[in-house]
């Protein structure tokens, strides 16, 4: 083949370095960085359906600006409240064509190349699933991030009207750009694990619309916590009436404002973008561990975070102090029995540990020495503090809680590490097991101290609450007694769960060790 | 440069590699063949790392595709089946896409796009849509984005299939000048007289287990020891099967067909133990007795016939390890 003479029209291929041209150099500079994120804007940019609804959106968002402009202000006569009600539509409007657009994109980001047959060769290059991820994110969020740039033409004139300060259209501008982000990392996050475009473009966009009508319901709910020290307000973009979003100038209202949802938008993202990269990683590989690490970060991270949130903003007072704790206490005990499930998954050896021995973290975590130890030294070292934090003014019985939580996680815990020791194949399963006994026991563990204490024969000084997630506000006072027996049953309990979990580590590497009968 | 031992692989409950063994030489071309459903395509994905194995090893170059999947894909070109493109590139994007993919230095990218595009004869196709390209071209097409990285074994999963006969001449040649260059070549295929051109290893698989796997003439010697000559002779065709069972060397006499007469024509399928000399005493034997010989031909011994043998059942199917040569 390569020795037949080229046709007439064949182009020298030793010329392809010397016809660089200035714009293709700089798209050459844009792929040298990220290959994938250059391909996809430029698939996108040349499709003739986005670049038509791109068009058609903002051209109905102008006629409509304009109709109903000129209704608003012979109604009312003022140019102002005109153009804030223009504005809240507008904005509405650009979010929504961009929600559905965003989600309709990231959703078809690897499907349609798993679909199309052009995956394996991607995944199959030098790139990895990091680059390939953050490549098609930052593609599909600028082509979304177009769609508000192309209501900018439209605003604009509307915020040239008065009665909007140009810092709120910028905030505004900023909060679409974020909900855009969310939504596109959730679209990859659902198209890395799916095999037809169809079926999750419709899943997106469901989830894109609840996820709209979620976030309006959490500004609402802050924007009340928010609403006594305001000082102006915008009316939220995601078509909640109801969510103003206040801009106090108060610093302690910024853990609120921005630590909160900084950390809510890193933590949505991060998880979205683990969830992809598992889905395009080699089939040996962990694909689990990025997300077990999310999982125990995020939650004790933002148990920590909410709890002092709760704690600095004062929402409540009187219910301060028990929230603050219990949110706490309760995310910290999830993110600790995480840890078990840590160490249950990885003993139970996959053939890639038993050829490729960890290393580093992933090392620590799979040590098979002790990990009910160090799980728990873990634990109480992340655990204690933050109770610590958010429980201030602790009294005398905060010894006793520390143990009795301690006990707590080691059962839970235990019992979940058994069931991913038990199931390596069904992690999910491991996992949903996990959750449920912790849900059942949190709830469980409360209604067993208040029938303890209905039955109590001496009411104490020490007062039991739940290390789960259901608070119930009364204090229940149980016999010291009775809270050790209490303790060292749970105790009791990790130790056989975590003796078991090795069990049936060392049986699944047994069989895993024998070839199958075939 | 690619072993696989004892290869098991199962979707769930459905096993569909029962213990894969074979080894392919570094340099050599390796035929790949089996009936659909064989397990094929599943072990070439684990051999391309997009699937793990349930039990067992397979090495590319030295690198184990469970423990070091990265390695493998460095040393690696994969070409799958009915591999899609990106339309709405021209094919020298879709080339440079890849080239920077690959991680191939951007000093080097023009003269590496340039050697595949001159290797795979896509020199007048640069500015063409990839959409508006022939089966043919585009095959070509990713067979050149398979060698950017310029990769020391090619894995190709049916290169040839819903191909023109131009367009499986161009790629024969292709793969040819690929074998040239010292490239350890391991593709499947259905187009069995394709591959007997260009292959010079064979493996068949059979319902997941590797019926035979080595060399083309060595498999063949295993499954059908010694060699064969058809021979047609005008009349006679009883006596000239007796007389050919006393000539020395000849293992076997066969009539082919259904003589219905005895003394009319016929064809006789002769195995022998010998060189050409044993081919010209048969027919020296049959003119001394008068028997009109029209034909002599050697049987051909392609891929063709090894794949029948061994997949119909005539041969009983030896295990991997029996037919390893």
């Amino acid at each position: 083949m390569s020795s037949r003479t080229s046709e007439g029209t064949s182009e020298p291929v030793r010329d392809l370095a010397s016809e660089e041209t200035g714009s293709h150099r700089l798209l050459l500079r844009l792929r040298e960085t990220n290959p994938v994120f250059w391909k996809d804007l430029t698939i996108t940019l040349r499709t003739p359906m986005y670049l038509g609804t791109v068009a058609l959106a903002t051209a109905t968002l102008a006629l409509f600006a304009a109709g109903i402009g000129v209704e608003l202000f012979r109604e009312r006569q003022d140019f102002g409240a005109t153009a804030r009600n223009l504005f809240e539509i507008v904005l509405g409007g650009a979010a929504l064509v961009m929600a559905l657009v965003g989600s309709n994109l990231s959703a078809g980001a690897i499907a349609q190349e798993r679909e199309a047959r052009t995956l394996d060769p991607l995944t199959l290059s030098a790139l990895g699933p990091r680059r390939i991820v953050i490549g098609k994110f930052g593609a599909t969020f600028v082509a979304t991030a177009l769609v508000t740039l192309a209501a900018l033409p439209v605003l604009l004139p509307i915020v040239s009207l008065g009665g909007i300060p140009l810092s709120v259209l910028a905030v505004a501008t900023a909060g679409q750009l974020a909900f855009g982000a969310v939504v596109v990392a959730a679209g990859l996050a659902l198209s890395a694990h799916a095999e037809s475009t169809r079926r999750i473009s419709l899943l997106a966009v469901v989830l894109t619309l609840s996820g709209t009508l979620f976030t309006g319901a959490f500004l609402a709910a802050f924007s009340d916590a928010f609403r006594a020290g305001s000082t102006f307000h915008i009316k939220g973009p995601y078509f909640f009436s109801e969510a103003y979003f206040i801009v106090p100038l108060s610093a302690k209202y910024v853990l609120g404002l921005v630590a909160l949802p900084a950390y809510l938008l890193g933590s949505v993202l991060s998880l979205c973008y683990l969830t992809a990269r598992a889905g395009l990683m080699a089939p040996s590989e962990d694909r689990t561990f990025g997300i077990k690490c999310w999982a125990a970060t995020s939650t004790s991270l933002g148990g920590g975070l909410v709890a002092l949130s709760m704690r600095a903003l004062h929402v409540s007072e009187s219910d301060t102090r028990d929230a603050a704790a219990a949110w706490a206490v309760a995310t910290a005990l999830l993110a600790l029995s995480l840890v078990f499930v840590f160490v249950g998954e990885p003993i139970a050896p996959s053939r890639r540990a038993e050829l490729h021995p960890p290393r580093g973290l992933e090392r620590l975590f799979q040590a098979r020495l002790a990990p009910s130890i160090l799980s728990v030294l873990v634990g109480t070292s992340v655990a204690l503090p933050i109770g610590v934090a958010a429980i201030t003014g602790l009294d005398s019985d905060f010894v006793g809680r520390a143990i009795w939580g301690a006990a707590y996680v080691g059962a839970i815990g235990g019992v979940m590490g058994l069931v991913a020791a038990t199931a390596p194949s069904r992690p999910i399963l491991a996992r949903g097991v996990g959750v449920l006994a912790l849900c059942v026991s949190g709830i469980g563990a409360p209604l067993f101290a208040s029938g303890l204490n209905r039955y109590a024969w001496q009411p104490a000084t020490i007062n039991a609450w739940s290390p789960g997630w259901v608070i119930i506000h009364e204090h229940f006072n149980v016999q010291p007694e009775l809270m050790a027996f209490g303790t060292s049953s749970l105790a009791l309990i990790a130790v056989l769960a975590v003796t078991l979990m090795f069990n049936a580590a060392s049986r699944q590497r047994k069989r895993l060790a024998q070839r199958p009968a075939v | 440069m690619i072993e696989c031992d004892d290869l098991v692989h199962a979707f769930g409950e459905r096993t569909v590699l029962r213990g894969v063994t074979f080894h392919v030489p570094r340099g050599s071309v390796y035929g790949f063949i089996g009936p659909n459903g064989a397990g094929k395509t599943t072990t070439i994905r684990v051999l391309s790392t997009l699937l793990a194995p349930t039990f067992g090893t397979a090495r590319l170059a030295g690198h184990d595709v469970v423990a070091d999947p990265e390695a493998v894909r460095r040393v690696m070109g994969y070409m799958p089946d009915n591999a899609g493109v990106y339309e709405r590139f021209t094919a020298r994007e879709y080339l440079e896409f890849f080239a920077s993919a690959q991680g191939v230095p951007s000093a080097q990218r023009a003269s590496r796009v340039a050697w595949v595009v001159e290797l795979t004869d896509l020199g007048s196709l640069l500015r063409t849509d990839v959409r508006v390209l022939s089966k043919g071209q585009r095959q070509r097409l990713l067979l050149a984005r398979t060698l950017l990285h310029d990769p020391e074994v090619l894995i190709l999963d049916e290169p040839a299939s819903d191909l023109d006969p131009r367009a499986r001449i161009e790629l024969r040649t292709l793969l040819a000048t690929l074998a040239r260059l010292g490239k350890t070549v391991l593709l499947s295929s259905h187009i069995l007289t394709e591959l007997a051109d260009i292959c010079d290893w064979v493996g068949i698989l059979e319902d997941g287990k590797m019926a035979a796997s080595g060399p083309i003439s060595e498999v063949q010697e295993r499954l059908r020891p010694g060699r064969r000559v058809r021979v047609q002779v005008l009349e006679r065709v009883r006596d000239a099967e007796a007389l050919l069972q006393h000539v020395p060397g000849v293992v076997s006499v066969r009539r082919g067909g259904e003589a219905d007469d005895p003394r009319g024509p016929g064809e006789l399928e002769v195995a022998f133990v010998g060189d050409e000399w044993r081919v010209a005493e048969i027919v020296t034997a049959l003119t001394r007795g008068a028997i009109p010989v029209v034909a002599v031909e050697p049987e051909r011994t392609d891929l063709e016939r090894i794949f029948m043998d061994v997949t119909s059942g005539r041969n009983a199917a030896p295990t991997a390890k029996e037919t390893q040569v």
